[in-house]
């Protein structure tokens, strides 16, 4: 540290004020409606994400869209003041009226502490080293988070003021705080608060401290109100202004951004940015609204990951790739087109060729510049100067087409003109490179080589030609390397070197893809490099080339120029841009459209490296500067998930991934955060289960429809020019289940419901088998009874006495009587093998026995019939009324004293009552029951209800209920 | 005689005026209950004598329980757990909150405030810094206080065995309602 204080005083005088050439400003328009918003903060989280906090909410970006956060303005004051990403992810959003919202995996949430929130704005937000959460207020001091406790400095803890600009944690892990009053230093000690103050009296320059950034170095950077920028060194303990900024005429400060240890930017509030300088040229440059700011009033300055810069100019959100690339497009209102060669010489001036002109560019002290066009007289610029070369000394060289060499000495102003006549391999010259005394002249006749002597004159020139060892005579760049060889690129030979008089070429032979070589350089561990006409670049490390193309990381093939910088890269040239490579790790970088870069078209090695390493490059509209920090930002997209979608609806975040069988159109939103160029990403993406193979695209929205139910995971990265050997990778598992009639408790239940019916059927049936045999069997036994009790002998007796008397006493009758008996008879055979007669045959059949049974008894026995009409529709067995007469007879005396009376009457629409006056026999009659039992079991079975009987001292009655004639015979069968 | 019925009248409304509007408000009827969720046992007491004090001037303010006061325990074994082993009353019998209120409030409005307070809670001899958010209702010339707040256990020392872990909760609610009226002097 005390190292970098002195060499701050050493370089103090030398600081300069220059107006900026202003590094390519991107404008980003956060709102499509046009609204204008106040950008009050940039943020960058772990996950790449810009997130900008605005005057109406917070949005979010991803190199493509903006996306308002929803609900991120539900607040009375939609105004975001202040935005930090803490350790776990979740996003901390303060507002202007003191609301505090967090956000995490897309869920907004309002912060509401027991303790309640602040009343005033939130100025800041600062995660310790512990993690815990700090953010200051305007108005109410401090407040953090600690064992789920709120706590809060104030003034009356002894912090300087209740209101805080902006809070740093230095390295010691101490919470550091700009307020009005002077800077406070807040920690914790064994749950004590410990407040240090500092202010005027401890040597602050000034007491209004608007801004506060922890350095990596151990210092504080300390923006203030009136006087500039300080730092406070922590191990000295002491404060300091920079020595180039120790008139600091700019305004209040508003930010501090530490791109790198050499260099800062501030943001200001009237002067746009000032951009400092710590060593090198200690230089302090302001961009104000008249250098492309678009407004001078800066809330914000952020670096992102990769190296871009981020400017809330006001209104205006600013994007910049950085100071690497400086754009010179006129000078003095001459446009630089068309730039054939581009010196950077010692001095400092800028030389440059046209086909019609050479330029002079000079950096003037006020940081203005200007332009001459050299050797007017000799009209040297007409001569379509391709290159350009300062030896040593300070001499000029200038190569033409057709027109041999112009060797220019400066100090005596004398112009001299080399040609092939004098040696001149050819008039052609494209390339002139030289080490020394030495000077090379590469040609489209062969190489020429000349030595420069002490008084500025040179030796006759040695030309190598296809005739004496050089392989080819068309020779686009010649290039001499640290061990004094000399490198030859050729039309069609591959690239020849020279070393202490011996050529040695290498070709396609030697395992190059091209034998066109344009442009050859060295890198800084000694490694040569050079490109094709198709094939990428080439290292050669003394023993083996190596290549390196499109797959390797090349944004194009069509290189004109390549050169090495001082920090171990390589800046390749090509049509649309520029190509950065880190030789010690193989990492590309790529500035194309996003940059500023649009088609160049440069022409063929038309590129100088200067003093300082930077890289000047001369094409089809201006100069660009190239100079890359010491180490190179990242270079690859970070790839997020932006959200997914099922058929085109957000997912709930909280929602478990598991997806019904319906859901099944499944979209994913993802994006390969890389903003210095987002033209450059592709993509791949595989969804396992679905298809295994990478998938490329440049799309940023897959949707897969109709997918199977199964188990997936969605897998996509991202990389710049298909470099996808390290990219960063996102992977959403998911699992679509299948319908439920798939699913296998559905295949179960099929199977025991299918099981129980197949079983209910079988039982049913086989229960009516039962049945049906129980009724053959009954019906079989029950015709036997009948006919056993029909041909009983003592009915036969009985008729054919009753037949006998009547033959004596009316022959008429007897005929009738035996019409009877036969019909009778006929009847029970007619009906043996029928179930069900109607009630009018049975009627028939019953009035036919009765008959018969009257002529016996007489006037003993009466049969009165209260049916009325007798249905056909109403079904029984047959026999059942007789058998029940019978069974009257049978049982009870039939006597003129006690005459029996069979009353047959309907009780209702179907049952059907046989009642007799009750008069048993003195001597009864052996009865099996079988008769009864009978009737009852095929009524039953017949579908109809058991008989029902009813006896009491005086009557004996016999319901049926009849069955109603719906039932077809068959369906019992 | 019409400036002498202007005096009259006016006068009154000057005396009014002139008179001090008072500074400092107190009680000592305040109520403060405390409840603790267990999943086994819910304990609630009470106890309405907490004594306090609001200096408007300087915004600060000063609470205190004598915690032997608080009543209404499921048992009166509880109550005596309660003094003895976990507050320990005897040793410490008092808890205070004392401290200032963050936000500005407009005294000589009437109204109902929500006010943040920031201060020293100190319980069973442990002080722990507290903010506490409650309600402020100045109304007919009372200073009405309501505030509702956690305390853990933990925090102020107060250690609960094992076995009681499903009675009593680590985290204790607290409610205090209090009406100040102004001193007179």
């Amino acid at each position: 540290m005390r190292k970098f204080i002195s060499g701050i005083a050493v370089i103090l005088l030398h600081s300069m004020f220059l107006h900026a050439q202003i590094p390519f400003l991107k404008e980003l328009d956060i709102t499509r409606e046009g609204g204008s918003l106040r950008i009050n903060k940039i943020y960058q989280d772990q996950q790449h994400y810009i997130w900008i906090g605005t005057s109406a909410g917070l949005y979010r970006y991803d190199g493509y869209n903006f996306q308002k956060i929803s609900g991120s303005d539900s607040t009375p004051n939609p105004a975001v003041t202040a935005i930090m990403c803490d350790k776990t992810g979740c996003l901390w959003i303060g507002y202007e009226d003191g609301a505090i919202m967090l956000l995490k995996h897309n869920l907004l949430s309002e912060y509401s502490p027991q303790e309640g929130t602040p009343k005033v704005a939130i100025t800041d937000f600062a995660s310790d080293s512990s993690g815990n959460i700090w953010f200051s207020t305007y108005g109410e001091g401090l407040y953090t988070i600690r064992n789920n406790h709120l706590y809060n400095f104030n003034i009356d803890d002894g912090l300087s003021d209740n209101s805080v600009y902006a809070l740093t944690v230095c390295k010691s892990g101490e919470v550091w705080c700009g307020t009005d009053v002077g800077l406070s230093i807040c920690s914790w000690e064994n749950d004590k608060k410990i407040v240090e103050r500092l202010s005027q009296a401890q040597g602050l320059p000034d007491n209004i401290v608007r801004t506060v950034q922890s350095g990596p170095t151990g210092v504080i950077w300390i923006g203030m109100q009136d006087k500039g920028v300080c730092y406070y060194d922590l191990i000295t303990r002491r404060f300091a202004i920079p020595s180039n900024l120790q008139q600091w005429n700019y305004g209040m400060v508003t930010r501090i951004c530490l791109l790198n240890p050499e260099e800062f930017w501030v943001g200001t509030e009237k002067s746009g940015i000032v951009d400092v300088e710590l060593f090198g040229n200690m230089r302090v440059r302001e961009c104000g609204r008249a250098s492309g700011l678009g407004a001078n009033r800066i809330n914000d300055i952020l670096q992102d990951a990769e190296g871009n810069i981020w400017m809330a100019a006001n209104n205006i959100l600013l994007f910049s790739t950085g100071e690497k690339l400086e754009f010179i497009h006129s000078v003095n209102d001459i446009p630089l087109n068309d730039i054939q060669a581009v010196l950077h010489r010692k001095n400092g001036e800028l030389w440059l060729s046209t086909p019609e002109k050479l330029y002079n560019v000079i950096l003037n002290s006020d940081g203005s510049r200007s332009i001459t066009s050299m050797f007017e007289k000799e009209r040297l610029g007409e001569l379509s100067i391709l290159c350009l070369y300062e030896d040593p000394s300070g001499n000029i060289w200038m190569g033409t087409f057709g027109k041999g060499v112009f060797y220019y000495e400066e100090k005596t102003g004398t112009l001299r003109n080399i040609r092939e006549y004098e040696g001149l391999a050819n008039d052609n010259v494209l390339s002139i490179a030289g080490k020394g005394r030495d000077v090379w002249f590469a040609t489209l006749g062969g190489v020429s080589r000349c030595s420069i002597s002490s008084d500025h004159s040179y030796s006759p020139l040695e030309t190598f030609t296809q005739e004496n060892g050089l392989k080819e005579n068309y020779v686009y760049d010649v290039f001499i390397d640290s061990k004094n060889r000399v490198w030859f690129g050729t039309d069609g030979k591959g690239i020849t070197k020279y070393d202490n008089g011996v050529f040695q070429n290498f070709c396609k032979d030697d395992g190059l893809k091209s034998d066109v070589i344009y442009s050859i350089t060295e890198d800084s561990h000694g490694i040569i490099w050079f490109s094709t006409l198709d094939a990428g670049i080439y290292s050669f490390d003394g023993k083996s080339f190596r290549n390196y193309s499109l797959g390797e990381g090349l944004s194009d093939i069509g290189i004109s120029s390549i050169k090495a910088d001082d920090h171990g890269n390589l800046i390749i040239v090509n049509d649309f841009g520029i190509d950065v490579m880190e030789t010690s790790t193989h990492k590309f970088l790529y500035y194309g459209a996003e940059s500023g870069i649009n088609r160049m078209d440069p022409n063929l090695n038309a590129s100088n490296k200067d003093g300082d390493g930077s890289i000047w490059i001369g094409t089809k509209s201006g100069i660009i500067k190239v100079r890359m920090p010491p180490t190179l930002p990242d270079s690859k997209p970070f790839t997020v998930l932006n959200g997914v979608q099922i058929f085109l609806n957000d997912m709930d975040e909280n929602q478990k991934p598991v997806f019904s069988y319906k859901q099944n159109h499944v979209s994913f939103d993802y994006a390969g955060l890389y903003f210095s160029s987002p033209e450059k990403v592709v993509y791949q993406y595989k969804l396992d289960g679905y298809n295994n193979d990478w998938i490329k695209t440049r799309d940023r929205f897959i949707t897969f429809p109709n997918l199977p139910p199964g188990t997936y995971n969605f897998q996509v990265r991202s990389a710049l020019n298909s470099q996808f050997r390290d990219a960063s990778m996102v992977s959403f598992p998911f699992t679509i289940e299948p319908p439920f009639w798939k699913q296998i408790w559905f295949y179960l239940l099929v199977f025991i419901v299918a099981v129980s019916i197949v079983s209910f059927v079988v039982k049913i049936r086989e229960k009516n088998l039962r049945r049906n045999e129980q009724r053959k069997k009954e019906q079989i036994e029950f015709q036997f009874e009948t006919l056993k009790s029909q041909i009983n002998p003592h009915f036969l007796f009985n008729s054919f006495n009753t037949l006998a008397a009547l033959i004596d006493e009316n022959q008429e009758v007897a005929i009738i009587y035996v019409d009877k008996l036969s019909d009778f008879y006929r009847s029970i055979l007619t009906y043996k093998d029928v179930d069900m007669i109607s009630l009018k045959e049975e009627w028939h059949l019953v009035t036919n026995y009765i008959y018969l049974l009257q002529h016996r008894h007489g006037e003993s026995l009466r049969l009165v019939d209260e049916v009325g009409e007798k249905r056909e529709d109403l079904m029984l067995p047959p026999l059942t009324l007789q058998m029940l007469v019978e069974n009257a007879v049978k049982h009870n005396v039939v006597s003129k004293a006690r005459p029996l009376t069979v009353r047959i009457f309907m009780k209702n629409e179907e049952t059907i009552v046989i009642e007799n006056n009750r008069q048993p026999k003195t001597q009864q009659v052996a009865s099996t029951g079988f008769g009864l039992r009978s009737i009852s079991d095929r009524f039953e079975i017949l579908g109809g209800k058991r008989i029902t009987i009813e006896q009491n001292a005086d009557h004996y009655q016999i319901e049926l209920t009849l069955i109603k004639n719906v039932l077809h015979e068959s369906s019992y069968y | 005689m019409k400036k002498i019925f202007l005096l009259v009248t006016i006068l009154p409304c000057l005396c009014k005026q002139t008179r001090e509007s008072p500074l400092v408000f107190s009680c000592s009827d305040g109520v403060a209950n405390f409840f603790s969720y267990a999943p086994l046992e819910i304990i609630k007491a009470s106890t309405n004598q907490v004594r306090g004090a609001i200096d408007i001037s300087s915004r600060t303010f000063f609470f205190a329980i004598s915690v032997n006061t608080f009543q209404g325990f499921n048992s009166g074994l509880q109550q005596e757990h309660f003094n003895e082993n976990y507050i320990e009353s005897d040793e410490f019998p008092e808890a205070t909150f004392k401290g200032k209120f963050i936000e500005e409030v407009d005294f000589s409005q009437g109204g109902s405030y929500e006010v943040r307070s920031k201060g020293i809670l100190e319980l069973h001899g442990v002080k722990r810094e507290r903010i506490i958010k409650g309600m402020l209702t100045v109304k007919d010339n009372t200073l009405g206080v309501s505030a509702q707040f956690t305390v853990l256990l933990e925090d102020h020392n107060i250690k609960v065995p094992r076995v009681v872990y499903q009675k009593i909760s680590p985290e204790i609610e607290v409610t205090l309602n209090a009406i100040l009226k102004p001193n007179s002097e």
